[in-house]
């Protein structure tokens, strides 16, 4: 090894611009001492940061749009509900009692972890626009079977019981749903730096770049992004189950359709696809914007989502954070 | 490179380390390759000549497993490979290198060799492997740089180091040196040279003739899709057919 | 007739109707993607404002949601058109692949619009044929749904005039087969671009105002009928005009079938399942190909 060689070492692999997290956490983390009053914003927001940076990892990364993710948050927020529970699925499962929600949460995973796999496999093999338009198929069949299969409470949706303590802290006090919601926003940020410096992460790039290059190098494009599904999915659902504690109480009209999915899409795809940091960005504007333009718009406020990302199309094909970085900067060599 | 050697057994003159039997290509109703077979053994270079148009980057690409050859046989140490997809090739110690230089430019050149450095190798070890590698090609000074301020000569470099990071006993090397000025061209035959000498078997596409002819073993030369002639250097260079086949066009 | 027999022509006719309706809608989001490689993902929404003009003008001057077809229409393509010449053009090189996003955001202005317009309670028109009925051999067949039919049929036998008699149409078919070529015959393939959104568009809402008689108007309507219309359209092949309208009358049929034999709370599923289906076995569609024949 020559010198040279040594000293150009750490600067030749990063784990991407890892300041600018350590930044955005930080903000996070003062939020509450703040903003004490409007700790229901904080939670949202950071929540749908986490799904943006969720979603990423297979929209971004793996660059499949998917337009279902509501189906995995779903899965998450379902799940670990059904099992705290005591009369749902513990009895239908032969459990003596309720799962506390960590277990659920854990569950939830797993079994979008296996949805992912399976929708993945069959639908990897399709091309561009007809991957996002499977994944709003299958969102959508996933939808219709909650509301007419009475596991899942139905149109009416759940209310989630009374649950046990975590660490003596009350899972329902909005300070600690903050810090539930935070900390899946850390861990988000943490998964992908760490993807950023990763076999996985080098392997996506490569792909997203030149698929026929990266298979000239030994690298299988179904099979990575196979993988970044499942993580993107697992995060999702944990997500999901975070999101089912701070609501208490949520029904499929609000968890499982199309507009929540294209939401959480935008956000990451308006705040920069090719940034780690991209995704948080995107969904704290459209955050801001949703709440100051909450009165103009009411119902409506989707309507800031189209535009913007109407803007993002014609203007800003790399996001908002794509404007802020030079070229050739992208996910690869920005530090 | 010390794992090409070991292969280097006793039985390599029974078996040849890479053949293609009889290999066909046809695209919708067009032979893009007619019947063509070659034989590799562990250090041996075969050039793969012809007049543009004459099926050297489809047969390079049925080799490689982009193509699925209509018909014929792609051995690798005997087994059969003819439908396995590049990635599968790769790991069995096949690479390839592409006519287009394309290294993914958003990536930092070491960053680019780590791609193909994880295919047998992970952390750490993989990155010391990425090293040795951009040593070896003479690029380790560029190793923090973003793959897209390289220069062409730096580009076909940072392709070979790519390919050699994935410990491969076979090499397909089409064009690496066409284009290059003549300094760069010296170094890139030196490198060839070397890793022949290590024991891969090279099959390498290439335009310039005084190149080819120096470094080949053996060569193939292709025209309309056919086997126009073979044999060593000197008895192709002087074939007729080829001398014929290159008359119109040999501005190259 | 038995009964059993009666309820399945029912059926069928029932899905045939309907079918009719989705070979509208997927005739016009395959004419898009034929000649432009868009995927249009507001469609759906185009619809929805097809819905709403009829029910504005129903509201405000009481005038038939039929005789509203003659000016929705117009309103349709000139609304496509625009879309087209001032949005998408714009996109370049970048048209195929970010047509997804800039649809679906042109989509979310179109829906959330609405919504600021005319507010989220679904409304309906209240027209003495709406709940009109006749009886043929015995099956019972809903006026407005049958209007709807033939409504379909004149559009695209009107839109088969155009394309296959008319200077325009052979420039617009000329631009679906080979773009490049077209425009050094002279064609100017960027205004052809502009007319055959304006058609899809057109198509899209008149379908919207067929629809209105026999459903609930609400601003996110459009959203399953964009998923619809994929349906069809992939069930057909992109692309494939022919393909488009037998797509709408399976789809149709599927769904009544589906409807009244297994069950009516999955009536949107069935659709979606052949369609993975199509999508997984057959990506060029049931008809072969996927030729640029339109």
């Amino acid at each position: 090894m020559t010198a040279a060689a040594v000293t150009s070492r750490p600067r030749a692999l990063t784990y991407g611009n890892v300041w600018l997290s350590a930044v955005l956490l930080g903000v996070m983390a003062l939020y509450p001492f703040v903003f004490g009053k409007s700790l229901n914003f904080g939670v949202s927001t950071l929540l749908l940061a986490g799904f943006a940076m969720s979603w990423n990892i297979l929209g971004g990364w793996a660059g499949q749009l998917s337009l279902g993710h509501a189906a995995l948050l779903g899965i998450g927020a379902y799940t670990v509900t059904l099992f705290a529970i005591p009369e749902r699925a513990p009895a239908w499962l032969g459990l003596a009692g309720p799962v506390a929600p960590w277990w659920g949460a854990l569950i939830g995973m797993a079994l979008a972890a296996l949805l992912a796999l399976v929708w993945g496999r069959l639908t990897f093999g399709l091309r561009g626009s007809y991957f996002t338009l499977s994944s709003i198929a299958v969102a959508l069949i996933i939808r219709l079977v909650v509301i007419n299969e009475d596991f899942g409470g139905g149109a009416e949706g759940l209310f989630m019981p009374d649950l046990p303590k975590l660490f003596g802290l009350d899972l329902f006090d909005r300070h600690v749903e903050y810090g539930l919601a935070f900390t899946f926003v850390a861990l988000t940020l943490l998964v992908t730096h760490l993807l950023r410096r990763s076999r996985l992460g080098y392997a996506l790039q490569a792909v997203r770049e030149d698929e026929d290059g990266a298979r000239a190098l030994g690298i299988d494009p179904t099979r990575m992004k196979l993988a970044a599904f499942v993580l993107s999915a697992v995060l999702t659902a944990l997500g999901g189950s975070i999101y089912a504690i701070y609501l208490q109480a949520f029904e499929p009209h609000t968890l499982l359709e199309l507009p929540l999915s294209v939401q959480i899409a935008l956000m990451a795809i308006i705040g920069g696809r090719s940034s780690i940091q991209g995704p948080i960005l995107g969904a704290l504007l459209l955050a801001v914007f949703g709440e100051v333009f909450r009165n103009v718009f009411a119902n409506a406020n989707l309507l800031i989502y189209g535009v913007l990302i109407l803007a993002v199309t014609l203007f800003a094909p790399d996001g908002l954070s794509g404007l802020f970085k030079r070229r050739g900067s992208k996910l690869g060599t920005n530090r | 490179m010390t794992a090409p050697t070991a292969h280097s057994g006793s039985a390599q003159s029974a078996t040849p380390l890479f053949e293609a039997q009889n290999v066909s290509v046809t695209f919708g109703g067009l032979k893009a390759v007619q019947n063509i077979s070659l034989t590799l053994r562990p250090g041996e270079i075969l050039g793969l000549i012809g007049p543009n148009g004459a099926g050297k980057t489809t047969l390079f690409n049925a080799l490689t497993g982009f193509v699925t050859p209509s018909s014929g046989r792609v051995l690798l140490s005997g087994r059969d490979i003819t439908r396995l997809q590049p990635q599968a090739r790769a790991r069995l110690g096949m690479a390839r290198t592409f006519q287009v230089e394309r290294p993914f430019e958003d990536l930092s050149v070491l960053e680019n060799v780590l791609v193909a450095a994880f295919l047998h190798h992970s952390g750490k070890k993989a990155e010391d492997k990425a090293y040795a590698v951009l040593e070896r090609v003479g690029l380790s000074d560029r190793a923090a740089q973003p793959a897209a301020e390289l220069n062409l000569a730096r580009r076909r470099r940072l392709e070979l180091a790519k390919v050699l990071a994935l410990e491969p006993r076979v090499l397909f090397l089409d064009e690496s040196i066409a284009g290059l000025n003549p300094p760069a061209q010296a170094e890139m035959v030196g490198l060839i040279r070397e890793l022949a000498d290590s024991g891969l078997g090279i099959v390498m596409v290439e335009h310039i003739m005084h190149v080819i002819m120096g470094l080949s073993n053996h060569i193939i030369c292709m025209a309309f899709g056919e086997l126009l002639a073979e044999g060593d250097p000197l008895t192709v260079a002087n074939h007729p057919d080829v001398i014929r086949a290159y008359l119109g066009e040999d501005d190259d | 007739m038995d009964p059993n027999t009666l309820a399945l022509f029912q059926t069928l006719a029932q899905g045939l109707l309907t079918g009719g309706i989705y070979a509208l809608i997927g005739t016009g989001l395959s004419l898009i993607f034929g000649v432009m490689r868009v995927i249009n993902f507001a469609h759906g929404d185009f619809l929805a404002v097809g819905m709403f003009i009829a029910l504005f003008l129903f509201q405000r001057f009481h005038l038939d949601p039929y005789l509203s077809l003659l000016i929705a229409a117009p309103l349709g393509f000139g609304l496509g058109y625009l879309v087209q010449r001032f949005l998408l053009a714009r996109l370049g090189d970048r048209l195929e692949s970010s047509s997804l996003l800039a649809t679906l955001g042109l989509g979310l202005i179109l829906s959330n619009g609405l919504l600021l317009g005319f507010g989220a309670q679904p409304q309906s028109i209240n027209v003495a044929y709406a709940t009109q009925t006749f009886k043929l051999g015995g099956v019972q067949i809903s006026l407005p749904l049958l209007v709807a039919g033939l409504g379909t049929l004149l559009a695209i036998g009107l839109l088969n005039l155009f394309l296959y008699r008319t200077e325009l149409g052979r420039a617009v078919r000329a631009t679906a087969q080979n773009p490049l070529g077209a425009e050094l015959q002279g064609v100017n393939t960027t205004w052809v671009q502009a007319v055959v959104f304006g058609l899809g568009v057109a198509f899209a809402v008149v379908a919207g105002v067929l629809l209105l008689p026999l459903l609930y108007a609400f601003p996110t309507v459009g959203e399953n009928y964009t998923l619809k219309a994929f349906v069809v359209t992939v069930l057909g092949g992109l692309g494939n005009l022919p393909g488009a309208i037998v797509g709408g009358l399976i789809l149709g049929i599927i769904e009544s079938l589906g409807a009244y034999y297994l069950s009516n709370n999955y009536r949107d599923a069935y659709g979606l399942v052949v369609f993975l289906a199509v999508l997984l076995l057959r990506p060029e569609g049931l008809f072969g190909r996927t030729v640029k024949r339109v």
